[in-house]
């Protein structure tokens, strides 16, 4: 493992450590919901960046259905209506 | 946090007041044009709130910037072209992370990936927050 390491230092990309995925982790803490469960630290890296990856992917879907979904109603909302709601959401931030 | 907050979607409500001109009746925008303009938005707004520290935010504003520009002439400029070096594949199984990151094929070190991830992750995040909060607040207008 640790020959491994030393290898890829020369190499252009560098391997993502142990250490950095329990960095991840406890980044992603309060985003990765699955991660809260586990309390010791044994969860494999490639569960880690597998679970991180499915979450980005999730989330890119998520803007892409919303912003179907904004598209749809700035349609059928009229000027006045549009501009109500920004304020409102502006003060609800 | 909720500074930063603010900001993206402040940035996105502009942005998004761009969209009312182009929908008046004289000059009408498709549907799917208007939608592709609120997902720019919303990345768009996600960049601008990271600022240029970030490798993904950099990435984001290069890809939209290059969707901007109307495809009509490929000009191969040998000066300004730069050949990627072959890179060996990542190890730890950290490719797929750098496909889904904006820029991710260009981080080298597993650390910054790691840091790019997590910031990259907490914008994208907020930005879904943002949306859902103007999807709920049109809603209620529409039945208000």
């Amino acid at each position: 493992m640790s020959s491994r390491s030393q290898r890829s230092r020369q190499s252009t990309t560098t391997r993502i450590t142990d250490e950095q995925i329990v960095d991840l982790l406890t980044k992603l803490q309060d985003l990765l919901p699955e991660t809260r469960s586990r309390s010791s630290g044994r969860v494999a890296a490639s569960k880690v960046l597998q679970e991180t990856c499915n979450h980005i992917r999730s989330l890119h879907k998520e803007v892409d259905d919303l912003s179907e979904r904004l598209s749809e109603l700035l349609a059928t909302t009229d000027t006045t209506s549009a501009q109500a709601a920004i304020i409102r959401s502006l003060l609800e931030m | 946090m909720q500074d930063m907050n603010a900001m993206q979607a402040t940035h996105f409500l502009r942005l998004l007041s761009r969209l009312k001109p182009l929908m008046a009746p004289t000059l009408p925008i498709s549907t799917s044009q208007q939608t592709k303009f609120i997902l720019k938005s919303a990345y768009a707004s996600m960049a601008y709130a990271a600022g240029p520290r970030r490798v993904w935010s950099r990435a984001l504003v290069r890809r939209i910037r290059r969707n901007r520009r109307r495809p009509t002439m490929r000009i191969i400029n040998k000066r300004r072209h730069v050949v990627r070096p072959r890179r060996r594949p990542a190890e730890g199984g950290s490719e797929e992370l750098r496909k889904v990151i904006p820029g991710g094929d260009t981080i080298l070190n597993g650390a910054r990936l790691v840091e790019e991830t997590s910031d990259y992750v907490q914008f994208l995040r907020t930005q879904v927050i943002i949306m859902k909060a103007l999807v709920s607040s049109f809603s209620k207008g529409q039945h208000g």
